[in-house]
């Protein structure tokens, strides 16, 4: 018998704080797991032999079959950084070639020499992030180590615009590493549909979870306004809250109007979800990249009003695919949904743009623009 | 019946001694500006510093060189409190110049912002030492914080404002500039372009300045001299104006590079449309999100740096490329849309689609609806 051995190209070791809860049993489903997964994918597909660190108990558990996740028993540590972490990770992952970090500030104090951290946006940018770093000394702190962590690397690849204006703005001299890979969306699941049937509703989708910086209250507070004067309209708030009490509540207040549901869905079944409407709503007022949930929004074709903020200025242009609101109130948020209701022509034009942006926005072109990236460091 | 009168601080907008703007981008936003707020009935009036002089910027829109001149730390507070002082008369104001604002702003005020100045590495030498820098973004943040609005031309300000002091989420309102004028009518300064009329055969590339480091010049001709030797169907027009000592240098290398042209004259209408990509390859804020506006509006492809403010309108593979401008990337970039005509093409039909949205009469319209709700009794 005969064992065919595939050659690696090399050991890619990729250090997160929490790909699935510390107890190493919940998963997450956000933005950032899904991206985690792609680009696990990308480096099998190249090639590479792939290991996950995170904070946990000790456990291990596989993140997709052959590839494992391995937990390190640390706690958080205090400016968002992880040194005992990264310090673990340095000490145990001994039989890594390459580094990834898969947010910024976990480069923090050392990076491997061929490594590439990854910024998923600008999150400091609300203002409970002082509660956070509350002091000038706290901020000043948070800021050396970030600085220390962007400079180890040899590339960051940053998802928006945003981070690199940000860091060229407070430390100019940084820009050679940045790389611009803005996210993805998988156009073989999220497509408009062929003929949308004729009805009377126009549908309209909040798809996020139901905190303040992702625009809940304001959506309520629309949503309360402009029911009344748009029977047509109907509202979709499709997403989980902190806990089983929030979703509670909201549900309560949802079934006081007769065109207002509120549910969430699996992933996998969001597309379908995405497909029935006709306006998505992303009104985000802080701490965002270049949104999934916008770019599946719009190539599903959806009419687009979202926050004027992080990497959603990345993805939209106001007025030919989408809408952009600042400041992002109540009232601007009425005032954009209002003709967006009323007015399907617009509706039209603005997904059509939408959907056909979406496609600078590929899979393929976010594993192509990366396959690059890698080559170069990881050679 | 006028509605009111505006005061308009601003910094240097026409030098005295020539009687000539500073900058055409500042000509074209200072003119449709006062032309709007003329047309809504508000008497308006420009300040600068001068020592007394007086002149018209349009038909009954007079600019005074009246205010002190005096620069601290990039602001210019006694500037502002002349202004201050000298503008009681009127009932609301306009900081062109946002730094204008500190220390203090009228009660009903707008303020613009045109970008980021301080986003390259020289702008530590400028302001060297930690405890100055400090000082310098305390007296930013108190110009941002004194007026009602301000208004940003891009979203990198609003961006790093807000993310290094959160508070200021409600501050601003995102008004993207315009396609200029002269994109449709010839600039009446200029003759007819020097470049050969656009068609098939060779590719006209053009790098529409300004001729200054930040704006990348380095990397263009670093990345012209690898492109010049591999493919002779290239030919590289850089036009604009720059530092006299950069042009003397530059008209030195381009005599000794064949294919190669430098036209040391404002960007117009015809070289825009006689070229078939446009280099915007910007290492830091530069004032030319307009010409790229222009450029678009003609459906030319554009390259764009991802340090400015031009990653608002163009979306990488959309509607131009979006690099971070080396040598290197700016050759890819080239290259692949030489070898790419059916993608050039592409790129720019979306950029002609996208500069529709960025004409005049929306600038005016977001700015009419800001001004309405600011400026109010």
């Amino acid at each position: 018998m005969h064992m065919v051995i595939t050659m690696s190209k090399g050991r890619v070791g990729i250090l997160t704080s929490y790909h699935i809860h510390n107890d190493g049993k919940r998963m997450i489903y956000g933005g950032a797991e899904r991206y985690g997964i792609e680009f696990t994918k990308l480096l099998l597909e190249m090639g590479y032999s792939v290991e996950w660190w995170q904070i946990g108990s000790g456990w291990e558990q596989e993140i997709l079959p052959g590839v494992p996740l391995y937990s390190i028993p640390v706690g958080e540590a205090e400016y968002q950084t992880c040194p005992a972490l990264n310090h673990a990770f340095h000490e145990q992952a001994n039989r890594i070639d390459y580094a990834v970090y898969f947010s910024t500030l976990l480069a923090y104090p050392q990076a491997f020499k061929k490594s590439i951290s990854i910024s998923h946006g600008i999150y400091w940018d609300y203002p409970t992030w002082e509660r956070i770093v509350p002091t000038e000394r706290h901020r000043r702190e948070w800021r050396y180590r970030w600085w220390s962590a962007l400079n180890r690397p040899e590339a960051v690849v940053s998802c928006d615009t945003a981070t690199i204006r940000y860091i060229n703005a407070t430390w100019p001299g940084l820009s050679e590493k940045l790389i611009y890979i803005p996210n993805f969306v998988d156009l073989k699941s999220f497509y408009p549909l062929k003929e949308k049937p004729p009805r009377e509703t126009v549908r309209i989708l909040y798809p996020r979870r139901l905190t303040s910086v992702r625009g809940i209250y304001e959506t309520i507070a629309a949503i309360e306004k402009l029911t009344a004067r748009f029977p047509q309209a109907e509202f979709h708030i499709v997403g989980r809250g902190h806990n089983d009490h929030h979703e509670g509540d909201l549900l309560r207040w949802a079934s006081q109007y007769e065109q207002v549901y509120y549910y969430w869905r699996p992933p996998h079944q969001m597309p379908e979800v995405y497909r029935q409407m006709d306006i998505a709503i992303i009104p985000t007022k802080a701490s965002e990249g270049t949104s999934l949930s916008c770019l599946e929004a719009m190539a599903s074709g959806c009419a687009v009003a979202a926050g004027c903020t992080g990497g959603l200025t990345d993805l939209i242009i106001p007025e030919y695919n989408g809408l952009l609101l600042r400041p992002l109130n109540t009232r601007t948020l009425t005032e954009a949904l209002a003709p967006l209701i009323e007015d399907p022509e617009l509706r039209q034009r603005l997904g059509t743009n939408a959907r056909a942006t979406s496609e600078a926005f590929s899979l393929e072109k976010w594993k192509n623009r990366w396959r690059k990236v890698i080559e170069t460091v990881f050679h | 019946m006028s509605k009111g009168s505006v005061a308009i601080a601003t910094l240097k907008l026409i030098d005295p001694a020539t009687g000539k703007f500073i900058s055409d981008y500042r000509r074209q936003y200072a003119i449709e500006l006062s032309g709007l707020l003329r047309e809504l009935d508000y008497e308006v009036a420009w300040f600068q510093p001068g020592k007394g002089w007086q002149s018209l910027l349009i038909p009954d829109v007079p600019l005074y060189g009246v205010l002190q001149d005096e620069a601290q730390l990039f602001t210019w507070p006694v500037t502002s409190d002349d202004f201050y002082e000298k503008t009681h008369e009127f009932d609301w104001a306009i900081y062109f110049d946002f730094v204008l604002a500190y220390p203090q702003a009228r009660e009903s005020s707008i303020a613009i912002a045109h970008g980021m100045t301080w986003d390259e590495p020289l702008f530590e030498s400028k302001l060297p030492t930690e405890a100055e820098r400090e000082e310098w973004k305390r007296r930013l943040w108190m110009a941002l914080r004194a007026p009602q609005k301000v208004v940003a031309i891009e979203s990198g300000l609003i961006h790093w404002a807000t993310a290094t002091w959160p508070g200021l989420f409600h501050t601003f309102e995102y008004i993207p500039n315009f396609i200029p004028a002269w994109a449709k009518e010839e600039s009446p300064n200029t003759e007819k372009s020097n470049m050969p009329e656009s068609g098939p055969g060779p590719i006209r590339i053009l790098f529409p300045g300004p001729l200054t480091p930040e704006a990348g010049i380095s990397e263009t001709i670093r990345a012209m001299e690898t492109l010049l030797e591999r493919d002779d169907r290239i030919h590289f027009y850089w036009v604009n104006t720059g530092p006299e000592a950069t042009v003397k240098y530059l008209t030195e290398w381009f005599e000794k590079h064949p294919r190669s042209c430098l036209l040391a004259e404002p960007v117009t209408r015809k070289t825009l449309e006689q070229a078939d990509i446009v280099l915007f390859p910007g290492k830091s804020f530069q004032e030319t999100d307009m010409i790229c506006l222009a450029a678009m509006s003609f459906g030319k492809t554009v390259i764009v740096g991802q340090n400015s403010g031009l990653a608002d309108i163009v979306i990488h593979d959309h509607n131009g490329l979006i690099i971070n401008p080396t040598e290197k990337t700016l050759i890819e970039g080239i290259q692949h849309l030489i070898n790419s005509p059916e993608e050039r093409r592409d790129l720019g039909n979306h950029a002609r689609a996208v500069a529709r949205y960025f004409t005049l009469p929306a600038w005016r319209q977001r700015w009419q609806r800001l001004i309405e709700k600011t400026f109010r009794e």
